[in-house]
Formats: structure tokens, C-alpha cells, sequence
């Protein structure tokens, strides 16, 4: 936090007192500076509207709590806010603010066209448009998207600043020898952030299937956003999930469900960081009860999905400590709305109170389940398509450039870049409107691809 | 009524405030005082730079805090927010801004939080030029940079 203070004091606010004083000392230096402060904000009281001279740890606050397109639109205010603004330390002071109080949250569905909702008022769905025509979205990560394009050509993308990456090609390696002409191929992806790397990272399950249909063998690849390589992983043991993929990430881990053994379905989790796979301990109950299982996220925390028999009732637990499966505790147990059986149901997240889970029905209803009362109602919402995915999303300003967060020393890029196009423009000057903006339109795809 | 006695608080202007030590303690400037100075529970601690209608409002805030921490029961979350909710909505920007800056000095947290999102929820919607108006900012781009840096993201207007 010092280092960003220095960098942006050219805003002239006074030095602002230390928020970790213990001394009596340092109590009267920081009246003293106080006091300097107090006699320039006397000047203020005069002029209504106006709060000059905050301290800068309390405006970085203040920032924290913005929507990113706020921020955005704040970036020329001037030079040391659009600095600020861009830099990876504020890019992550805003995203764990955001995460710790349950802000700048959206629903983002795919299926028919990809929509957003926003998750405070849950009343319309918004379409939105992907730099690519499609409607197929893996899963969201910190304000970031994976999201199939063209020809399943995996791209990642942010909703909040409309950048996107184009993932690099990855050939595939068939087993025994064979080639394209041998096999069936069913490819799914999982997106997930690797805390220890500052590394965003895809992962790639490909199944080879024979004539017959049977399944031959399993190609696992990951993608380093960072390194913007693809790296294989060494004898992958698994043939895909059969419902859905490997899209539920809590804490660099991805989650599906998988009957690796005998037939008992088994929480299969693959980790990002170690790229070794292992099974999660499910919580204590009969199997037998059980048709089916799934996985879902929900507040950083792995939900374990149970259909019971004829599908006419469904439990959630969550895990509240990760591997841990003694943390594992029932949720919630709802019965099937009208009667019908569920085919899906996955809890999206708590209200803002956490006395409700947001449920997706069907992948056709949102339905709050308030926990005190153990009831439910459905959410009207405007525009919502009949069927859907539904995905959390965090309104973010994380970049797509050079991986995660770690874009250099904060501030000095972007002066030299601001400087850069000044130029440019001086350069352009004469030339019209028109030109300039294809100039930088161009510019924009040769940044992003 | 707390065992640990009361301690006066004089504000800027010569106001003095007998309040509770678990109400003045919610700052942490204040506790660490207390902690560090066995005097400053027995005399006056001089609050500078805080006028007495601020300081009374701080104390207001603390004083349902202080209590609502020890008796969850009389004062429910709901009611603090409720209260919270209350607190905030009946500012002015001149006592929001006076407030925002003795809640960071005297470290009162809670507080600080409150009013850092009052003011996001305030200006989230304004223009860039509102926004130097209110922070006292000076526009330092050129206006073909901040030409430049508006196109990056125009939807974002």
C-alpha cells in the first residue's frame, strides 16, 4: 500500500496517518497531520458537494467498492487514477473487495446466446455479445469467462473490460497410433486461478472413443495463461464426465463426477497447481439413496448435489472447510416444485443476508430456497431464456495480457503507454476521425491477440 | 453498566464526552491509548481535529455498536442495519466527508467501511468531471489523451 501511495502523489493529498499506530507517538504525529488536514477541509466546508484532500487510503477504499465499469469510466479522471486504476495491486484490492462482500456479482448464462443478470436485482437478462458468435460457456473465474468460439475453439474473455484470448492450438495425441479417421472425440474444458502462481489456467480433457463406441483412452492437456502454452498431463486416467464437464473450480481445483472404480460415483477433483488428480471424500450417507450425483460452487465452497430415487427429491451439501470431510454439511433438501422430477438442480449462491441459496432448476428456473423456512419461489425474470446454464460471475478488471495479475511494476507502463499514444496521435493529426478509429481498432486486436 | 468505568473524549472545540470505555474502544487509536497510557483512563483524551458535533456523531455510532456486540440479543443484526442504514442516509456530504476522515484517524472500522460504501453507492453513476469536482482533482491528460483513453472502454459512458 506505501508503494501505491508514492506512485500517486501527484494527487496532492497530504500524507495520510498509518492505519496500523500503536504508539502514543505516532498518535500525536498523526493529530499534526490531521490538524493540516482539518485546517485545508475548513476551506471545504464553505463549498458544499465537495470532499477534497481525503486521505489516499481512503479513496482507494472508496474505489474498491465501484462497479468495474465506474472504474473504467474513471480511468480520465487523470493520469494518476487511470494509473491506479490499471494497476495489478488495485486490479486485486478490487476483486477481493468485490469477493468479500458478495459485490459486483452477475448471473452469466449459456445455452441460447449468452446472457447477464445482474445478481442484486435479478431482474432481466441482458444479452451480451462475445467478441465471437456463440452460446457455449464452460465456466467464469474472477471476472473472467471461458467460453467455446468457433469450431469449439476455447477463448477466454472479460465481460467487464471486453477483452478476450484467443486460446492457442493444441494437437492431439491419439492413442496407439491411430488418427483423426480412427476415433470419435469429445473434448471438455475447466478454467480455474492458481492462487500460488498468479497463473489463470485451462484445463483440457479429450476422450477417444472406438467404432464402438468404447471408450479407448483419455488425453488431459493445461493451459498456462501466463506462458500461453499448452502443457500435457501424464497419463490421465479418466474417460469424461457424462453430464457435466470439468467447468466447478473452488481454490485451483476443478470437480466433476466420475464411477472410477466399482459402480459408486466418486467426486473426482483435479489440481491445477500439482496437475495431479484425486478423489474428495463425499459426506456420510447411503448411496443406495442415491440416483444420481453432481457437483456444483458456491461461495469458494465444493456443494455435492444427490438426486434420490425417482429423482422427486433433491439434498445439497456444501463443504465449508475444503478437503476437510468432517466440514461437509446438509444444506438444504428440496422436493420437486410441481411434482415433475428434477433433472438438474445446482445452487448458485447466497442472498446478500445468506438466509437464501439461489437455485437453478432444471437449467429452466431460478428459484430462491429460503433456509429458515425451507421454502421456495421462483424468480421472474425478464428476458430469461427457456433453458440455460447459469454461472456466477464477478464484475472484474483482471487483464488478459502477459497471464495473470503480475503485469510489472504498477503505473510505469501505463505512463509510458499514455505517452506513447500522444504521440501517435500527434502523428495522425489531420487525418480523419474515421482513420484514426480504424487505427486503433486495429490496435486493440493486435493487443488482445 | 460496564465494569471498566467511563472516559472522557474532548472534542476540538473544547466539548467534553463522558462515554464508556467499550464505546470509545471501538477506535482503535483511542484502545491502543488506553492500552499503551493507564493516565488517559483516568484524565481527559483530546480528540483533535474533531469538532463536537462529529465527535457526538462517531459516539452515537459506536454507543449502538459497542452495545449491540455485548447483547445480541436487544440489538439484532437487522436492527443494526437498520440503524446503519438510518446513520448514513441522513448526512450531508459535509458531515460524511468530516466523518469519513476522524473515522480513519481515530481507526473506527465498522464506521469507516459504512461510509467508504455510502460514498461509492453516491458517485458510482457520475461523470468523470463530477468526479474531479468532488475529489478536487486536476484533469493533467490532454484532451486528445483523454480522447484516447475514453475510447478505450466508450461503453463504460
Amino acid at each position: 500500500m506505501e508503494r501505491l501511495r508514492n506512485d500517486t502523489c501527484s494527487l496532492r493529498i497530504p500524507p495520510s496517518p498509518a492505519t496500523s499506530t500503536t504508539s502514543f507517538q505516532a498518535f500525536v504525529a498523526i493529530s499534526e497531520s490531521f490538524t493540516q488536514m482539518e485546517m485545508a477541509s475548513s476551506i471545504a466546508t464553505t463549498v458544499p458537494s465537495k470532499m477534497p484532500n481525503l486521505p489516499w487510503e481512503i479513496i482507494v477504499d472508496i474505489l474498491s467498492r465501484l462497479p468495474a465499469t465506474s472504474l473504467l469510466r474513471f480511468r480520465c479522471v487523470s493520469k494518476p487514477w487511470c494509473s491506479f486504476i490499471d494497476s495489478p495491486d488495485f486490479i486485486k484490492i478490487h476483486l477481493s473487495q468485490s469477493q468479500k462482500t458478495s459485490s459486483n456479482l452477475s448471473l452469466i448464462l449459456g445455452f441460447l446466446g449468452i446472457y447477464s443478470i445482474d445478481f442484486d436485482s435479478l431482474d432481466c437478462a441482458r444479452v451480451l455479445r462475445p467478441p465471437f458468435s456463440t452460446s457455449d460457456v464452460s465456466n467464469s473465474c474472477n471476472g473472467l469467462v471461458l467460453l467455446m468460439g468457433p469450431n469449439q475453439t476455447p477463448f477466454l474473455w472479460s465481460p467487464s473490460t471486453r477483452k478476450y484470448k484467443t486460446l492457442p492450438d493444441s494437437p492431439l495425441k491419439y492413442p496407439d497410433d491411430g488418427d483423426a479417421s480412427s476415433f470419435s472425440l469429445y473434448k471438455r474444458y475447466g478454467f480455474g486461478y492458481v492462487d500460488q502462481e498468479d497463473d489463470y489456467k485451462v484445463f483440457r480433457v479429450v476422450e477417444f472413443r472406438g467404432p464402438d463406441s468404447i471408450w479407448v483412452g483419455s488425453e488431459a492437456k493445461i493451459y498456462s495463461l501466463k506462458s500461453n502454452s499448452w502443457k500435457m498431463v501424464e497419463d490421465y486416467p479418466y474417460p469424461l464426465p457424462r453430464i457435466k464437464g470439468w467447468g466447478v473450480h473452488v481454490n485451483g481445483v476443478l470437480h466433476t463426477v466420475l464411477c472410477i472404480s466399482n459402480s459408486e460415483k466418486e467426486i473426482v477433483a483435479f489440481d491445477l497447481r500439482s496437475e495431479e488428480n484425486y478423489t474428495v471424500r463425499k459426506p456420510d450417507f447411503s448411496p443406495v439413496e442415491y440416483v444420481d450425483l453432481s457437483v456444483s460452487a458456491m461461495a469458494g465452497c465444493l456443494c455435492l448435489v444427490g438426486f434420490r430415487k425417482y429423482r422427486r427429491r433433491t439434498d445439497i451439501w456444501i463443504m465449508k472447510e475444503y478437503g476437510v470431510k468432517k466440514s461437509w454439511s446438509k444444506l438444504l433438501s428440496i422436493a420437486a416444485l410441481d411434482g415433475e422430477p428434477y433433472s438438474i438442480v445446482s445452487p448458485l449462491a447466497y442472498s446478500k443476508t445468506g438466509d437464501e441459496v439461489l437455485l437453478n432448476c432444471d437449467d429452466e428456473k431460478l428459484v430462491w430456497y429460503d433456509l429458515r423456512r425451507k421454502t421456495t419461489r421462483e424468480v421472474n425474470v425478464r428476458g430469461l431464456p427457456f433453458r440455460f446454464y447459469a454461472e456466477v460471475f464477478i464484475g472484474s478488471l483482471v487483464p488478459l495480457e502477459n497471464g495473470g495479475l503480475n503485469r510489472g511494476v504498477s503505473g510505469g507502463v501505463d505512463e509510458i503507454e499514455i505517452r506513447r499514444r500522444a504521440g501517435r496521435q500527434e502523428k495522425r493529426k489531420g487525418k480523419d476521425t474515421r482513420r484514426k478509429r480504424d487505427d486503433f481498432l486495429s490496435e486493440g486486436f493486435k493487443l488482445v491477440l | 453498566m460496564a465494569s471498566k468505568g467511563n472516559l472522557t473524549l474532548k472534542s476540538c472545540n473544547g466539548k467534553e464526552f463522558i462515554v464508556e470505555e467499550k464505546v470509545a474502544v471501538m477506535s482503535t487509536t483511542i484502545k491502543n491509548m488506553v492500552d499503551v497510557d493507564d493516565s488517559f483512563a483516568q484524565g481527559v483524551i483530546p480528540i483533535i481535529g474533531v469538532d463536537g458535533k462529529i465527535l457526538a456523531k462517531l459516539i452515537e455510532y459506536c454507543k449502538e455498536h459497542a452495545e449491540a456486540d455485548e447483547d445480541e440479543e436487544v440489538k439484532s443484526e437487522e436492527y443494526l442495519k437498520k440503524f446503519d442504514e438510518k446513520f448514513v442516509d441522513e448526512l450531508n456530504l459535509n458531515d460524511l466527508y468530516d466523518l469519513l476522515k476522524a473515522s480513519n484517524y481515530l481507526e473506527i472500522t465498522k464506521l469507516l467501511n459504512l461510509l467508504c460504501q455510502k460514498v461509492a453507492s453516491m458517485i458510482k453513476g457520475k461523470k468523470p468531471e463530477e468526479i474531479r469536482r468532488i475529489f478536487n482533482i486536476k484533469n493533467d491528460f490532454t484532451p486528445e489523451e483523454e480522447e484516447e483513453i475514453n475510447r478505450q472502454n466508450p461503453w463504460a459512458f
